[in-house]
């Protein structure tokens, strides 16, 4: 599984994992993955062990930010190794998300 | 049995000899102690009978010599003596085994020799069993060294400093059952784990050597706490007997140093010490230790804690706590609470001291490891950022010692139509170690030009698509659609990797298409008409020409 997500013990975030390559090989599995917790008001999107990604990722990252309502929902990304987060940054992905 | 029948009178010496030999005995005959010496040295006997007075050598100063010369081997005398008083019975049995009063009474003979051949059988069975236990014992010495050795060698791997951390593990006998490994991470971040398999010596420290391998590689990727809680569980399920566990204590701690993730596996309550020296936190042990579970209730969650700089954290086995003293009374967490709450300057050493004052007896100690994390995050100066800096300056020694490669792709319908094209290249470049440092730069470059070589160029499609409503699905969709129906157009594309130091790293990419009229002057970050990955790879490169007349890309990467 490329993708996998957990709930939190106290039901209040979920943590989706992305393993390997983020691009759109995996746009479905992402997708399924949010939308199976849509009335979730917090997201985790754990990078600690992406790969690589490409600009398709961007697009999907803010596919989701707008399918979930971007005001309502707070989505973090987390665990990005330095190279992820300088494409993050370039991206202005920092602005929108909460980048850690 | 041999028999040596020693006598200066021939009747006695026949008698004896005639009574033996038909019982199935084999006999040599002496008449005095010098000649019973003389056949001893020569083919020596299971069994001596000894005449006491005899002209020349007695036979009390022949069996002394005799005893003396056998040495180890227990070789049993009877002394044949017409002499009854308690003294010189006293005597017989000083120097021999035994006695027979003269005349010899044939009855008691056998029945004496009978006695003896099976305490001369228990004891050539006492030598051979002294004999294999020291056989034994050199040789599971030896193996234990060897056994040590590998061991040592397997933690070396991770036992490398941390900063902010201290640690003290030992163990009662030569192998330990305690087990502290600690990894630092590049981005200044660690991760330490704290673990105490069941039981102590040899059979508790070899499984170690699997947890500390695995902890390793496992570090190395990167994983969290709590998948490496999963693995090692897994691991430590199949690999220990059913009564044997692994209580432990694992955490990853964050590079700014604020945040660590705990889990806590039948270790005693850790303890975080904040600034004014009151234990703050008291991190409970929320699971049962590893390789008791089965992998589907096997629960991997973890503890988040917020930690300040000048917190202390303190993870301990039960050595510690469960240490006695002459008293038999038990250190206790209540002296182990006095000790961290007792605002010496090092609580580490203070609390291996005490347990030292506590109990001074090392017989007395089980394995013992406490480890000490400080919150605090390291100078800036250690940052595994800082070598990057001294590369760049050093203009002096632009070459590096790896060699200069260039490499050069061609994708035909058939080749575009893989799953993953570019996954071949991401092996080789991955495989280089300067790439390696900054493969998410340089495979998203690589994906980002390729992509659109054959997206935009041989496919056609336009990015337009992907700004419809649910149009980054249909782009997708139609993206495999026009690829399965590909009959020809290529990608080819070129990377070529300089020697200097720091490498940079030159991509050209073309394609078969009818090319494009975008500018790279018209690019820019904040405008997103041209998609995103246009503007992303020109902040990304040095230098990014577009040739649309020949629908060719280069783009150049600065490695650091």
């Amino acid at each position: 599984m490329t993708i996998e997500t957990k709930v939190t013990s106290d039901g209040s975030a979920v943590t989706i994992y992305i393993r390997g390559r983020f691009d759109f090989s995996v746009v479905n599995q992402f997708r399924e993955a949010y939308e199976a917790h849509k009335q979730k008001k917090h997201f985790y999107i754990d990078m600690r062990q992406t790969e690589h990604m490409d600009s398709s990722a961007l697009g999907m990252l803010l596919n989701m930010r707008s399918y979930l309502g971007s005001d309502a929902v707070k989505i973090e990304i987390v665990n990005c190794s330095p190279g992820i987060r300088k494409i993050l940054e370039i991206a202005k992905f920092d602005k929108k998300f909460a980048i850690s | 049995m041999n028999i040596l029948v020693v006598d200066d009178d021939m009747y006695s010496r026949q008698l004896m000899g005639f009574v033996l030999e038909e019982g199935g005995h084999k006999c040599e005959f002496a008449e005095s102690g010098e000649q019973a010496l003389e056949i001893w040295r020569k083919q020596g006997a299971d069994v001596v009978l000894m005449d006491v007075l005899m002209p020349g050598m007695n036979g009390y100063e022949a069996a002394r010599i005799i005893k003396e010369e056998a040495g180890q081997d227990h070789i049993p005398i009877v002394f044949l003596t017409a002499l009854d008083d308690d003294r010189a019975l006293v005597e017989c049995l000083s120097i021999g085994d035994d006695f027979l009063g003269k005349p010899v009474n044939f009855v008691t003979l056998q029945a004496k020799i009978r006695a003896h051949s099976r305490t001369l059988a228990l004891n050539r069975q006492v030598v051979e069993q002294n004999r294999e236990l020291a056989y034994f014992h050199t040789k599971v010495q030896a193996e234990h060294e060897m056994t040590q050795h590998i061991m040592t060698a397997a933690l070396k791997l991770s036992a490398k400093d941390v900063y902010g951390v201290r640690y003290h593990c030992t163990a009662r006998s030569t192998f330990n059952g305690d087990l502290v490994l600690l990894k630092e991470k590049r981005d200044g971040g660690a991760y330490v784990l704290v673990g105490d398999f069941t039981g102590h010596g040899l059979a508790a420290s070899v499984g170690s050597i699997p947890v500390a391998q695995a902890f390793s590689t496992m570090c190395e990727r990167n994983l969290s706490v709590s998948e490496i809680s999963l693995e090692l569980n897994k691991i430590l399920k199949r690999f220990l007997p059913p009564t044997m566990f692994f209580a432990a204590c694992m955490l990853e701690i964050n590079p700014t140093r604020s945040k660590i993730e705990v889990w806590a596996g039948g270790l005693p309550d850790a303890f975080i010490v904040s600034g004014d020296n009151k234990i703050r936190r008291t991190i409970h042990s929320a699971h049962m230790p590893l390789g008791v579970m089965d992998m589907d209730e096997f629960e991997s969650w973890t503890e988040v804690i917020s930690v300040t700089p000048q917190d202390r954290l303190y993870i301990y086995t039960d050595g510690i706590t469960e240490c006695p003293n002459i008293a038999n009374e038990m250190f206790g967490e209540e002296r182990l609470r006095e000790v961290l709450e007792s605002g010496k300057d090092n609580l580490f050493d203070a609390l291996i001291g005490a347990v030292h004052e506590f109990n001074d007896d090392p017989d007395l100690q089980d394995d013992l490891s406490l480890v000490e994390l400080k919150c605090a995050p390291p100078p800036e100066s250690i940052c595994a950022d800082a070598p990057d800096q001294e590369t760049k300056d050093d203009e002096t020694s632009p070459k590096s010692n790896l060699p200069e490669f260039h490499l050069e792709l061609h994708w035909g319908p058939d080749q575009l139509r893989d799953s993953d094209p570019l996954m071949i290249l991401r092996q080789w470049l991955g495989s280089h170690a300067v790439v390696r440092n900054n493969k998410e730069v340089v495979f998203m470059v690589l994906a980002e030009l390729f992509n659109n070589a054959l997206e935009h160029g041989v496919l056609g499609l336009s990015s337009s698509l992907k700004d419809e409503e649910e149009g980054f699905d249909r782009y997708y969709q139609e993206r495999g659609a026009r690829l399965q129906k590909l009959e020809d157009g290529y990608v080819s594309l070129q990377a070529h990797l300089s020697n200097t130091r720091p490498a940079r790293m030159m991509v050209r990419v073309s394609d078969s298409g009818p090319g494009f009229s975008i500018k790279v002057e018209d690019l820019d970050c904040n405008d997103e008409s041209f998609g995103r990955g246009l503007p992303l790879i020109k902040a990304l490169c040095s230098e990014f020409e577009l040739d649309g007349e020949n629908s060719t890309v280069k783009a150049l990467i600065e490695l650091d």
